[in-house]
């Protein structure tokens, strides 16, 4: 019976969190179309998130192309396909790798930031501080991270990309001593707009998600400085769970309008 | 707060990420066209072979443009419609009779459609206009382009018949008028003649069993060099065919100038003879032709596979081992024939002998009842001889069933493959009451489910 | 007005009035709903029961923009400081301003200069809140709650881990404010400072209100909660 109580109830408390979490998101984006706009926050998330995450996704794109570079070569050499190596990266990168990472590095690197910022905040009475000032604390802390990690994931998104062909042209380089324009091009060779755009823009639902679900644990953090350790940690957790969960709907949401037909 | 500093740094940010965003559009646009000048045509095939939306088009291999839409056809017999998008720039390759083809990039690649350069002649191919498709390559549409071949030569050979014929009436009026000219000649006259009228049945004959054997050549040619053969054959038929009508022209030519009124008869009879030799000699080759042609491969398997031996191959000791009878599908049917009723004497020929009117009568009257099953038998004309020596006997054995043979072949119209001569000498088994055979026998092995049931 | 936290139950059925321009002074030990009772006022927390009247404004029952209206009137310094760790100390002043007023960025440098003045930080305005001290914090918090003059100021245990040195200061600052027209609420277990500020006293313990009045009348109490807590001079 106990077990039977404690599955019952972490069900229920798993539904509870995903309720607060939808209706959290939902007041976000609601909230998000009503004035004040708060741009100079923005302005300073996409900093933080955006232009401070670059080193960390430009050097681990760099580093996936080369790896993965190095897989295809060992796989299209077997049947003497070399020459579509770059394209199968780029296909493989645009795809899915570089929009998953970069979301996964984004939930480790900004929701964890969130997280524990906004946590923080709450247990210094620093949120209570922005309401007795009158401010929106909500929109002022929450909807202005989400946004700029909604504007964020794809641009970070599309430098991991590059940043991968970049390794991979590295990778096949070093070996075959192949061009950057004749990489370059050839990494177009099968990639669609039916690839890059849906692909890129998933991205944004990734960004949607990180900051809506670090910004809700931190708001909703309690007990002081362990609480923020808590709530940074939950974050990276919650954030990676749900991208990867929402990835496979995302992707088969992108199946459905475009197809994929085996060539 | 928004500093200088900090916008100028989400500037570089924002700036870098939707130009890189646009730089691989651009790259993706770029490679389907996006951005060029281009036109609309339609191509049609029955089978699209994994072409899909997105492929590469090419036009004599210059990257041209993108399949936009595949359209299934509404009924069985319509055919996929493929919208193509292609760029201006190679318009002007792009005529009405530009071939489009669905074709295959390397190895593991995917399925892309060839376009080829249309002809000087034909104009541009219009926007929305549709191109022919060639279909991808399939056996059955070989074999339909290779029996049309065949259909063409068979034509040639049908021409071809009716000139040898018209000939051979002229030399024979020829021979008429010549009279005692011609003597000399005449037997050459002859000879072309029936070995003219015998090359093209057997040119027929071999076009039929090709048209009528699809299936077993079709197992054969499985790729484009035996298709190439195939043609090649066909090619090498016509070739024959227009060579034997050289042959024939020329006879006439000669026989012309022999009957014209101006002409120093007495003069030309040694250039007539002459020409009567080249034309011998030429009758001879295609003759030799006509015997390569049918030995081939290609035909031999066709042979072979329907259950036929080469029965030119069999020897006498392996016929009397019952080859023809080994597998039991055939029984054996025997008409004795005496020689004394069937041939005399030549008058040419010391040792000689031809069919006598008579002989022809009775070896007419004796196939009668087995005509209706020789297409699908196999019938042996054994000969017997008993007079002289071993050597003799083979020899006259094999010139009388010669003889009947090639008499049932002209008159009865039997395909050569199936009708065979068999000189067995001396060795008359199974005759009536045993007695030593002096004659033919016609020794029909006749299929017995074909016996079982017989044809209405 | 009642409220209860997890079943806790922090205030009970309490009543007070704050007259305009003067100090109220909310005692108690550590724990007994002070700061709470304050955070009503400026509607950080709603009543489980009751009512909260400002200006003769219903707060409990004012929409997000009604009530924001009311609390660009209110300043409010807390326990803990509250300062934005994401700013300077002077943007952290001039952030009432910048949200509330049109002035122009030059203007609003200058008065939050003023304001860090007035609490002595002048030299601090440039400094990140994780450089300044804990009493440095709460005396830059004080000048933010003040940076837009109002009605209204709630102090939230002023003096609490200063120096009396410093403690006085802050004292004293808000008895001029006090004097300027505003109307102070202050919590505190610091009797010294309440004796120092405050024209009307409460006694909050275990969710009532057990002595309400003067300094001299508190001192006057029978209550014996009341008289061990007056004469803890040093606060609890």
């Amino acid at each position: 019976m106990a077990i039977v109580d404690r599955v019952g109830g972490s069900v229920l408390s798993s539904l509870e969190f995903v309720g607060a979490l939808a209706t959290f998101g939902g007041r976000a984006i609601v909230s998000a179309f009503r004035p004040p706009y708060e741009v100079g926050e923005i302005v300073r998330h996409l900093y933080q998130f955006g232009l401070r995450s670059m080193p960390l996704i430009l050097t681990s794109g760099f580093a996936i192309g080369v790896v993965l570079s190095m897989h295809t070569r060992a796989t299209l050499a077997r049947f003497g396909a070399e020459a579509m190596i770059p394209a199968g990266l780029a296909v493989a990168l645009v795809r899915e790798t570089g929009p998953l990472t970069a979301g996964l590095l984004v939930s480790g690197r900004v929701g964890a930031g969130i997280g524990a910022e906004i946590g923080a905040m709450r247990v210094t009475e620093q949120i209570d501080a922005l309401e007795a000032n009158a401010v929106d604390a909500f929109k002022f802390l929450a909807v202005t991270r989400v946004i700029a990690c909604m504007i964020a994931m794809p641009l970070l998104t599309v430098m991991m990309d590059f940043a991968g062909i970049v390794g991979g042209f590295t990778a096949e380089t070093a070996v075959s001593g192949m061009s950057w324009q004749l990489y370059f091009e050839r990494s177009f060779l099968y990639l669609e707009f039916s690839d890059l755009i849906p692909a890129t823009l998933k991205t944004v639902v990734f960004g949607f998600l990180i900051a809506s679900v670090a910004s809700y644990l931190g708001f909703t953090t309690s007990r002081g400085t362990e609480g923020v350790g808590e709530a940074s940690t939950r974050s990276v957790v919650m954030a990676s769970i749900l991208i990867i969960l929402s990835d496979v709907i995302l992707v088969k949401i992108i199946f459905f309008f475009y197809p994929q037909v085996p060539a | 707060m928004a500093t200088p500093a900090r916008l100028a740094g989400v500037g570089v940010f924002v700036i870098a990420g939707l130009a890189l965003f646009t730089l691989g559009l651009f790259m993706i646009g770029d490679r389907q066209m996006a951005f060029a000048k281009k036109f609309t045509i339609y191509a049609e095939f029955a089978k699209i072979t994994g072409l899909q939306p997105g492929a590469i088009i090419r036009v004599s291999g210059a990257k041209a443009g993108t399949v936009k839409e595949i359209i299934p056809p509404l009924r069985p017999t319509d055919k996929f419609k493929v919208r193509l998008e292609i760029t201006e720039d190679l318009h002007p390759l792009v005529r009405t009779d530009s071939l489009a083809t669905i074709e295959t990039e390397g190895l593991v690649g995917g399925s892309f459609l060839g376009i080829s350069t249309g002809s000087e002649q034909a104009p541009p191919a219009p926007e929305n206009s549709t191109i022919a498709g060639k279909e991808p390559f399939a056996i059955a549409d070989l074999l339909q382009q290779t029996s049309e071949t065949i259909k063409k030569v068979n034509e040639t050979i049908d021409d071809l018949k009716g000139d040898v014929q018209d000939a051979v009436q002229s030399i024979s009026e020829t021979v008429d008028n010549a009279s005692q000219l011609i003597d000399d000649v005449s037997d050459d006259v002859k000879t072309m003649a029936s070995a003219g009228a015998r090359i093209t049945q057997d040119a027929a004959d071999i076009a039929d069993s090709i048209r009528n054997g699809e299936g077993t050549i079709g197992k054969l040619v499985k790729d484009d060099e035996l298709y190439r053969q195939a043609t090649a054959i066909a090619k090498n038929a016509e070739q024959i065919a227009r060579d034997a009508r050289e042959v024939v022209e020329e006879a006439k030519k000669a026989l012309n100038d022999l009957q014209s009124k101006n002409g120093p008869v007495q003069g030309l009879a040694s250039n007539f003879k002459q020409t009567m030799d080249d034309a011998r000699n030429a009758m001879s080759g295609f003759a030799e032709n006509m015997e390569a042609l049918k030995r081939n491969f290609l035909f031999r398997g066709f042979f072979n596979n329907r259950g036929y031996f080469n029965l030119e191959d069999i020897s006498p000791a392996q016929y009397r081992q019952g080859v023809l009878t080994k597998d039991g599908k055939r029984g054996v049917v025997r008409i004795w024939l005496g020689a004394p009723v069937l041939f005399e004497p030549d008058p040419d020929d010391a040792d000689g002998e031809r069919l006598t009117d008579a002989g022809k009568m009775r070896l007419d009257s004796a196939i009668e009842p087995y005509l209706p099953h020789l297409g699908d038998s196999v019938l042996v004309v054994e000969g017997y001889a008993q007079k002289g020596t071993k050597d003799e006997q083979f020899l006259r054995s094999h010139a009388r069933a010669s003889a009947a043979r090639s008499y049932l072949i002209g008159k009865f119209h039997l395909n050569p493959q199936t009708i065979a001569v068999m000189p067995l000498g001396s060795d008359s088994a199974d005759s009536p009451n045993n007695t030593p055979w002096d004659g033919v026998a016609l020794a029909a092995f006749i299929d017995r489910t074909a016996l079982a049931t017989p044809r209405k | 007005m009642s409220k209860s936290f997890g079943g806790l139950k922090v205030l009970d059925d309490i009543t007070f009035e704050i007259s305009k321009a003067k100090a109220f002074v909310l005692l108690g030990r550590s724990g007994t709903g002070k700061s709470v009772t304050l955070k009503h006022i400026i509607g950080l927390v709603r009543p489980d029961k009751g009512h909260v009247f400002v200006d003769g404004r219903e707060i409990t029952q004012l929409d997000a923009r009604a009530l924001s209206d009311v609390r660009k009137h209110m300043g409010f310094l807390f326990q803990s400081a509250a300062l934005f760790d994401s700013m300077t100390v002077g943007d952290n002043v001039a952030f009432p301003l910048r949200r509330h007023t049109d002035l122009p960025d030059k203007e609003i440098r200058e008065r939050a200069k003023q304001k860090l003045a007035d609490v002595g930080l002048e030299r601090e305005f440039d400094k990140m809140p994780a450089e300044l001290s804990g009493g440095m914090k709460k005396r830059a918090a004080l000048a933010r709650a003040m940076a837009l003059d109002p009605a209204i100021l709630l102090v939230d245990e002023p003096s609490a881990g200063l120096d009396p040195i410093t403690a006085s200061e802050i004292d004293e600052l808000l008895v001029q404010r006090k004097h300027s027209g505003a109307t102070i609420v202050v919590v505190t277990h610091n009797i010294p400072s309440a004796r120092a500020i405050g024209d009307e006293l409460a006694v909050l313990h275990e969710g009532h209100i057990i002595a309400q009045g003067t300094a001299g009348d508190l001192d006057r109490s029978d209550d014996p909660l009341v008289k061990t807590f007056m004469r803890s001079e040093a606060g609890g």
